[in-house]
């Protein structure tokens, strides 16, 4: 007995008939066209070095300078020969009541504006006080477009690429003698570190913060 | 499902959000934030204040009886001819008495801080002259207070000895007893006036450069009320004294200058 055979639904029909017509545009009909953008970006960077230090003793006594016009202690503030962005503070032959006051400079030789977000400090143990006076934290310092050598005058650099600030040390009546001799006995050397941390201009951060993020 | 439980499920969104964004912002500020850190290495290395004896002559004999040099040994006429720089001329060309002076090392510092002087066989009207240097032996200038002599014994003087004190055509700024400022003796200290006490005369407290000298005479006078027989086995207690010399930093005064040394 012949059956017979039933047509597909007319719907469905007209649906497969579509998807073979778009088949077929697409290989034989279709014009298009691809448009691109290539994008690169370069950024910039956040870099700041020491460009200058003027260390003057005893300059808040009456005369400046050392007791009587002495020469007995002596400071010097050079940066590190490999790197500098750190400054080296030596005081030698120190003795109860000697102080300095260095003026250390900082520019930004790098391409974005930076602030100063926060001095750290890791202080001495009794013996020696050491303070760092800076008026000008979160002023906004410009790129200078150039990195300044060690030692240039901070007049051959333009003001709003340059910070300064006063790193103050002074020797304490109880400290001890020979502190840093080397010889058996002698007490360690007193040390002191001060962290400068600067940031891109246009990120709120805290001290902690910009030390965190610093490389 | 109520109303008020699609009200809550919405809060709980918000702040799940809320908190996504919070946590976003502190990601920023770790991972966004470009800084640079400068650094300032500091290091003091501290002198020192530490002075020593040392030990020039030691004289006996009597006293000079030259206005120019009141008490002291008659001008280092170097009487008993030996040659040496000590002179031992006693009476009559005796040798009776006897007076050293040794130098005794620092207990923690470099050098000498003792001087220790013994007398031997003294008597009555016997004097010993000890003439030492007190020297800056550290690293920084200091000042040396006169030395103090404590409490002496019955039967015993001791004082010091100021003025020219060297053979003819000496130099004064080494033969005069700074230690020991008395009238018309000459001023070695650098600075005029003095800034703790003020005077612009003889200065109670030398100023010593690193490796500065300050010449100082002592001298030791056995009294008619002596004891006989004084440090001997069956005798007196022998005489004792003891003379403390403080220096300190040119630049601090301190009235308890003993106490502060190490």
């Amino acid at each position: 007995m012949n059956v017979p055979r039933r047509m597909p639904p007319l719907g469905a029909m007209a649906v497969m008939l579509v998807l073979a017509l778009a088949t077929i545009g697409v290989v034989f009909g279709l014009w298009s066209k691809v448009l691109t953008i290539d994008g690169t970006v370069n950024t910039g960077t956040v870099d700041a070095v020491w460009f200058a230090a003027a260390c003057s003793e005893n300059p808040f006594d009456v005369p400046p300078g050392e007791f009587e016009g002495k020469d007995v202690g002596s400071v010097t503030a050079v940066p590190d020969p490999a790197d500098q962005e750190i400054l080296i503070v030596t005081l030698e032959n120190a003795y109860p009541s000697y102080e300095v006051d260095c003026q250390v400079h900082l520019a930004n030789n790098g391409s974005i504006p930076v602030k100063i977000r926060g001095i750290s400090e890791v202080d001495p143990n009794g013996g020696v006080v050491t303070e760092i006076l800076q008026n000008g934290i979160a002023s906004q310092l410009e790129p200078c477009g150039f990195t300044p050598t060690f030692p240039t005058s901070p007049s051959a650099v333009p003001q709003d690429c340059q910070s300064a600030m006063s790193l103050v040390v002074h020797v304490e009546q109880e400290a001890e003698q020979n502190a840093g001799r080397g010889q058996a006995g002698d007490p360690p050397a007193y040390q002191f570190q001060f962290k400068v941390c600067v940031a891109q201009w246009n990120e709120p951060a805290t001290a902690g913060q910009c030390e965190a993020a610093a490389p | 499902m109520s109303r008020i439980a699609t009200k809550r499920g919405f809060l709980s969104v918000g702040l799940l959000l809320m908190g996504l964004m919070i946590a976003l912002g502190a990601l920023g500020v770790g991972f966004g934030l470009w800084s640079k850190v400068l650094t300032i290495d500091g290091t003091v290395n501290t002198g020192e204040v530490n002075a020593q004896f040392s030990l020039n002559e030691i004289d006996q004999g009597d006293p000079s009886t030259s206005a120019t040099e009141p008490l002291f040994w008659e001008g280092d006429s170097n009487c008993d001819t030996d040659a040496l720089g000590n002179d031992d001329c006693e009476i009559e060309g005796k040798d009776i008495g006897d007076c050293t002076a040794a130098k005794l090392p620092g207990l923690s510092n470099p050098g000498s801080q003792l001087l220790e002087i013994t007398v031997t066989s003294g008597y009555p009207s016997f004097n010993c002259w000890v003439q030492f240097d007190v020297s800056n032996n550290g690293s920084i200038p200091i000042r040396v207070h006169q030395p103090v002599i404590g409490p002496l014994p019955t039967g015993l003087t001791v004082d010091l000895v100021s003025g020219f004190h060297g053979p003819t055509g000496a130099d004064p700024l080494t033969h005069d007893s700074e230690c020991y400022h008395g009238a018309g003796v000459l001023d070695l200290d650098v600075v005029s006036p003095n800034p703790f006490d003020g005077t612009t005369g003889p200065s109670n407290h030398p100023q010593l450069e690193p490796n500065g000298t300050v010449f100082c005479v002592i001298r030791i006078h056995v009294d008619q009320d002596a004891p006989q027989g004084a440090g001997l086995v069956g005798g007196p207690p022998a005489l004792t004294f003891q003379a403390t010399i403080c220096a300190h930093q040119w630049n601090e005064e301190t009235n308890d200058c003993v106490t502060a040394l190490p």
